[in-house]
């Protein structure tokens, strides 16, 4: 019998979320690097719903976030069939090409596990968060989301050079180093007179404002 | 107090508080965000030639997986139907909460029947489904939240732009009630029931938040051009639900009319501890004034055009109308509060007799 480091099925268990998020909202088949710019949202937003981020840190790279420990969960789930490679492709890369998948969930073989989270507290808040960032998500055009990323506060703050790790919660106290939940919430002093933001309101705004940032990016 | 946000500075999160509207939308259901994309499709495609007849949608978890369970060849794909580019009438789509996915197959409907035939022959019936009526204009939608087969349970989608007349809301609140609080049965449906156990009498924590927040839900999608603020503070304290339309004023500048102020009181006479409440009847009234008195007070700081106070009744007889309010009913009829009441029945049983 294979046993499989709880760490990797958390990840499995949460790429599976996240893509089913995706597919309700449409957002899917969805490019890889699509996929791991969600992720970063999904990670460097969850205080926002009183949720651990998965990953504490983002390595800061030219074309946006990566996950190696999320892309070895994709690939564990394609090769069992829970996700569905939905086309591939060669495209420019800085040496040379390199291959481009889009992906999908299929939610048949995923339902075993999505139902058994269902029933569990924990990942009903972890799919209602999903679900409303996956909604807004797919309000930025998919070929501005890494756009949307270098716009973040977190990814885009002074500190958070190209190449070096982005620390919002691994070794540095997220209260201080997570400036994207910071903006968030500070909405709320902004907010027009009466009006209590609630986490959802928050969170699609903050989304809604990355949006706006990276229209204003094309002039 | 300023801060540090990293790569935003505060200026930029202030000037766009300033610009955007607060999002309704937010924590809202996905068939309330298909209700509403429904809605915004229709007013793209209803000024574009489109023949007479009926649209089916239904909302689904995975566009992907409907092709891969249909017949080859029988679902074409479109993607980015919320666009408004394609013809819509005499077709049963199958989308994505957003509209952003969705596949099709031409069926015309003459009939709302035939529609609902369509969909029994496809499985599709017992999905939430908006069906438009596309024979004459204005067009007409109406959101079956448990499927055409419970073609009982309807929500009317009012697209309209001006004055929601009391009798709209009122009729509104009441499908709701019908659709999803009447019986035990019904509160169970989503993820917020009301009761813990009816039989008993035993309401879950706080019923009238739970109750508030589905109301908001199905406001939102059967009020697709206004917005739904719940809890919005005001000096009186908050406001359950506010109905707020966005206008321009005489200079052409935004500005907001709160057209409805809705306040709730859920009458219980059971704790969600499973004891009872002493003196029920005289806490019902007490919460009844109370609300009165919000409503009346969040009308006027909101310049609320129209106010309701909505009671949901949880307690083992059913008053009715006349003695529930006949503390307030004057002062309401004085300050054009309208008084409005529906019983929620502790079994199926005693709906039915």
């Amino acid at each position: 019998m294979t046993v499989i480091p709880i760490p990797e099925i958390k990840m499995q268990v949460r790429a599976i979320a996240m893509l089913a998020a995706l597919e309700k909202a449409g957002a899917s088949p969805i490019e890889v690097p699509q996929f791991h710019a969600f992720a970063f949202f999904a990670n460097v937003l969850s205080p926002v719903w009183e949720l651990e981020p998965v990953k504490g840190s983002v390595l800061k790279r030219k074309s946006g976030p990566f996950y190696p420990e999320l892309q070895e969960s994709i690939e564990v789930l394609i090769a069992k069939g829970v996700v569905v490679v939905e086309r591939l492709r060669y495209e420019p890369a800085e040496n040379g090409s390199r291959l481009a998948a889009s992906i999908r969930i299929d939610l048949r073989r995923a339902q075993p596990v999505l139902s058994l989270c269902a029933i569990m507290p924990d990942e009903m808040k972890i799919a209602l968060f999903l679900e409303e960032l996956a909604f807004v998500f797919v309000e930025i055009e998919p070929a501005s989301v890494d756009e949307a990323v270098e716009v973040d506060a977190t990814y885009s703050a002074p500190t958070a050079t190209e190449d070096r790790v982005v620390d919002f919660a691994e070794w540095q106290d997220p209260a201080v180093a997570n400036f994207s939940v910071r903006a968030a919430r500070r909405l709320q002093a902004h907010a027009p007179e009466g009006v209590s933001l609630s986490r959802a309101e928050e969170l699609v705004l903050y989304m809604r404002l990355m949006k706006r940032r990276v229209a204003a990016l094309g002039g | 107090m300023g801060g540090n946000f990293g790569g935003i500075a505060d200026d930029e999160l202030k000037q766009f508080m300033k610009d955007v509207a607060i999002a309704d939308d937010a924590g809202v259901t996905s068939m309330a965000r298909f209700s509403r994309s429904v809605a915004t499709l229709l007013a793209k495609r209803e000024i574009k030639p489109e023949q007479e007849g009926i649209a089916t949608f239904v909302l689904s978890d995975s566009v992907a997986n409907e092709l891969v369970n249909a017949a080859q060849g029988s679902l074409k794909r479109l993607s980015l139907l919320s666009n408004g580019n394609d013809p819509i009438v005499g077709r049963v789509w199958i989308a994505s909460g957003t509209l952003k996915d969705a596949c099709f197959v031409d069926q015309p409907a003459a009939t709302e029947d035939e529609a609902r035939n369509i969909l029994a022959a496809h499985n599709l019936d017992g999905r939430p489904t908006v069906l438009v009526d596309a024979r004459n204009q204005p067009w007409l939608a109406r959101l079956y939240p448990l499927g055409m087969a419970q073609s009982e349970h309807w929500i009317e989608v009012h697209r309209v732009d001006g004055p929601l007349p009391a009798q709209l809301v009122e009729e509104t609140v009441t499908r709701f009630w019908r659709n999803c609080l009447r019986t035990p049965a019904l509160t169970k449906i989503s993820q917020t029931p009301v009761w813990q156990k009816a039989a008993k009498g035993i309401p879950m924590a706080r019923p009238e938040q739970r109750i508030q927040s589905r109301l908001h839900d199905v406001l939102f999608g059967a009020f697709p051009r206004r917005r739904i603020r719940s809890e919005q503070r005001t000096e009186e304290g908050r406001g359950d639900i506010f109905i707020i339309a966005d206008t321009t004023t005489q200079y052409h500048a935004p500005a907001q009319s709160t057209d409805w102020v809705l306040e709730l009181k859920a009458l219980c006479d059971m704790r969600s501890t499973a004891t009872a409440v002493p003196s029920a009847k005289k806490l019902a009234d007490e919460a009844i004034r109370k609300g009165l008195s919000q409503a009346i007070g969040y009308k006027k700081s909101q310049n609320g055009v129209q106010a309701a106070l909505c009671c949901f009744d949880m307690r083992k007889a059913d008053e009715g109308h006349a003695s529930t309010f006949a503390v307030i009913s004057g002062d309401a009829a004085k300050e054009n509060v309208h008084l409005w009441h529906w019983y929620l029945f502790r079994s199926s049983t005693a709906a039915r007799a």
